[in-house]
């Protein structure tokens, strides 16, 4: 994550990178810029508190439940670690609605982009109906990218389509060397302490 | 009513995810959606004649916390087991955690067998 002024609004500017996410409840703005993958704005109506993940789900297609499958297991933790990180400044996840953003089609990339898009929205989709997370506004699908802007004191996000993908030659690399790691670690698992 | 395992987690997804994991251990499973939660129906259920055989917890959650919880279940309860299933890796908020009374910690993602077998370690 970068953090910076923004020139054009005296505020500060958090960009996030594929794999990260951040949420606050101060005057700032949140940015990303998405392909392939999904950014996910999360906005608590009730205590004006923010955040953004940008992720992929390393999916082959979400062919079971979303409870019990494999590949939804990263996503939902991608999302957790968002959740969870606005629970502690306050939040309540019934307070939240959601923005999303992205799962392009990208024609610079292999075909294999559609298939990755189209199951990041059927996980996105699915998620947000077993969390009754209500899902106000999203800009899927397409050709390009996108630059995000999102404000979290009141959840609204200024998006730009890069329609000949200026600017991005930095986030497609990181956005790439990202999904392929998630692809690579998506069966990983977290760690068991048991005390005495 | 006999042994229970209580699920606490603010995510409906995470909660039916347990349960649908535990399936296999054949111990009834109850939800909760936050500390409070699961101290009033821990209350319920103890209340009825059943027996709380572990607690499953997540740490960030509204109204009452995982660590919170603990440190009240604790007043009532000295022995039954509670295992921590959260996101939260830092070495400090385990620590807490420890000397609140947990039992053990399990850091997000699990995988629903690894999940299988520290139950099986704490409910005989």
């Amino acid at each position: 994550m970068l953090k910076s002024g923004n020139n054009e609004t005296g505020k500060t500017a958090f960009l996030i990178y594929p794999g990260e996410y951040f949420a606050t409840r101060g005057d700032v703005f949140i940015s990303t810029i998405v392909g392939s993958c999904l950014a996910v704005c999360l906005f608590d109506v009730s205590e004006h508190i923010g955040g953004m993940v940008n992720f992929v789900v390393p999916g082959g297609k979400v062919t079971r439940d979303i409870h019990e499958s494999e590949i939804s297991r990263i996503g939902v933790l991608n999302m957790e670690y968002l959740i969870g990180e606005m629970v502690k400044l306050g939040s309540n996840r019934k307070h939240m609605v959601s923005k999303i953003f992205g799962a392009a089609f990208l024609s610079d990339e292999s075909t294999s982009t559609h298939k990755l898009a189209e199951d990041n929205l059927e996980f996105v989709s699915k998620y947000f109906h077993a969390e009754k997370i209500r899902l106000v506004n999203s800009d899927l699908g397409g050709e390009f990218r996108r630059k995000l802007y999102f404000s979290p004191l009141d959840g609204k996000v200024w998006r730009k389509k890069l329609i000949n993908n200026e600017e991005v030659s930095e986030f497609a690399i990181l956005e790439e060397e990202y999904v392929r790691k998630e692809f690579r670690e998506r069966d990983r698992k977290g760690s068991i302490f048991l005390f005495d | 009513m006999g042994k229970v395992i209580m699920v606490i987690d603010d995510s409906p997804t995470i909660r039916v995810s347990v349960e649908i994991a535990l399936k296999s251990t054949g111990v009834e499973v109850k939800q909760a959606e936050n500390g409070q939660d699961a101290l009033d129906k821990i209350k319920e259920i103890t209340d009825a004649g059943g027996e709380i055989a572990l607690c499953i917890s997540d740490i960030n959650m509204p109204v009452m916390n995982g660590i919170d919880f603990i440190k009240e279940f604790r007043k009532v309860d000295k022995f039954t087991p509670v295992v921590v299933l959260t996101t939260e890796a830092e070495k400090e908020t385990i620590q807490k955690g420890k000397e609140a009374g947990a039992s053990g910690w399990i850091i997000k993602p699990f995988q629903a067998e690894d999940l299988v077998n520290v139950v099986k370690r704490f409910v005989k």
